[in-house]
């Protein structure tokens, strides 16, 4: 039987650093960690209200990779395995996560950007004001455009064309709301964008790039944004506009406004159930869930190409743009 | 029209149902043991009237689901403390936490985890630490 003790005056190395407009107050044994977590934050926001610890023993000694994931929760204690040396322990109640892993997972780069760092926010968040909502996130000159949808609804291929389009790339699938100064503010990860792959009958420069098993099993391209396509990589911006996407199968398009009724029943339905413990978490999320009910929203069904479309939702947003302008 | 979302699964199994539920008293001071699984509940039972008799403190909530999805295989067992907050890990699927400020312990059982070495060796090294 092996004891890790976790003693926050153990672990030398503290950060300040900011994930998806979360402060993270890090505590750790490994300066490697600590810097691979610096080099994945965002710049330090001290207004954010959303605060959490995270607390993480490296065994030096331990070699062991990040295995399958494992995750249970009951009441206010969440926990996850990536094999029998690498566990998490998320204490929603005091915003908490306490770590043991292996020196080869703290040196994984790729686990913390891709995987620990948005399910921290995602089952953390809940706790903090912080609402993770799945959907995609564009910003363009900094007013943000949600892209709300069905799995397979195309998000992420629509997010790569409006990247393309001259929009800034936020997220592609999960996007973290917080309230800062009474005003809504949408925030990404730095997570890659996900795409399936048909995709690269669209994007060409996937081929360049190998499938990858993402964690939910499915066989896709997890790509830099920035690094395959080009464009610009935003950490945030002010979501002004909801789009809820609908592929149809004739060429075209339709742009219907949809009322804040249905916005609320598709946040509703991807946030997670929390427990009864938990209600001052369920009244922060209620309150948030409120305000971007509170974003003008349509329904967006298309047909075509995914270029098409970008096209059609940028000619959408300079139009809106314009009119606030005449406004 | 748009397809009617559903509401999420329960990806972390919060929502399991505890039909075998146990009060066990002593004095003053009550212990609810809630389970899936009558074997656990049991189990679970006699050992807290021992701890009773022996008047050695108990956690006052213990909630324990039977993961029958899960094979827990064969691996060291690995226990993190932090301040009260402690997590046994036991394998894949058998995964203990301890709340001592809150005195609750929950738990999710492996399938092939053997109940008298879940109740007689993990839960009191868990709670006893």
């Amino acid at each position: 039987m092996k004891v890790v003790l976790i003693d926050k005056t153990d672990l030398a190395h503290r950060r300040n650093l900011c994930f998806g407009g979360a402060m993270c107050d890090l505590h750790t044994n490994s300066i490697g960690l600590a810097g691979i977590l610096e080099g994945l934050a965002g710049a330090v926001d001290d207004e954010g209200v959303s605060k959490f610890c995270m607390q993480v023993v490296v065994n030096n000694d331990a070699r062991e990779p990040a295995g399958s994931p494992h995750f249970r929760g009951l009441h206010h204690l969440v926990t996850a395995s990536f094999g029998n040396g690498n566990v998490f322990l998320f204490d929603l109640l005091r915003r908490k996560l306490s770590a043991s892993i292996s020196a080869t997972l703290a040196n994984d780069s790729l686990f913390w950007k891709e995987k620990l760092i948005p399910i921290a926010l995602g089952v953390l968040g809940a706790s903090m004001g912080l609402v993770p909502v799945h959907c995609a996130c564009l910003s363009w000159n900094g007013e943000g455009l949600l892209v709300a949808g069905m799995s397979g609804a195309g998000k992420s291929t629509l997010s790569v064309a409006l990247a393309q389009a001259g929009f800034s790339y936020v997220s592609d699938d999960w996007t973290y709301m917080s309230c800062l100064r009474g005003a809504v503010v949408a925030h990404g990860t730095s997570a890659p964008v996900k795409l399936l792959p048909d995709a690269v009958r669209h994007f060409g420069g996937l081929n360049r790039h190998a499938l990858r098993v993402s964690m939910n099993g499915e066989l896709a391209y997890e790509v830099d944004v920035m690094q395959t396509f080009g464009g610009f990589v935003e950490r945030g911006c002010e979501p002004r506009w909801l789009i809820f996407l609908e592929r149809m199968q004739q060429p075209g398009r339709e742009l219907t406004p949809m009322s804040s009724m249905a916005t609320r029943r598709y946040i509703e339905a991807s946030v997670e159930r929390l427990p009864a413990e938990l209600s001052e978490a369920t009244r922060l999320r209620t309150q948030m869930i409120d305000n971007i009910a509170r974003l003008p929203c349509w329904s967006f069904r298309y047909g075509g190409p995914p270029g098409f479309a970008a096209e059609c939702l940028r000619e959408f947003v300079v139009a809106r743009c314009n009119q606030e302008i005449v406004a | 029209m748009m397809q009617e979302t559903t509401f999420p699964p329960d990806l972390l199994r919060r929502f399991s149902s505890t039909p075998y539920i146990f009060d066990v008293c002593f004095d003053q001071q009550c212990t609810q043991i809630q389970s899936n699984d009558l074997d656990i509940a049991l189990a679970a039972r006699s050992f807290c009237r021992r701890r009773g008799n022996e008047n050695v403190p108990i956690a006052s909530f213990w909630k324990l689901i039977r993961d029958r999805t899960v094979h827990g295989g064969i691996s060291e067992t690995l226990i993190v403390v932090n301040g009260p907050i402690r997590m046994l890990h036991a394998g894949k699927g058998t995964v203990l936490t301890y709340d001592g400020e809150r005195s609750e312990l929950f738990g999710f059982v492996a399938r092939d985890m053997d109940t008298r070495h879940l109740v007689a060796i993990l839960i009191p090294t868990l709670i006893g630490m």
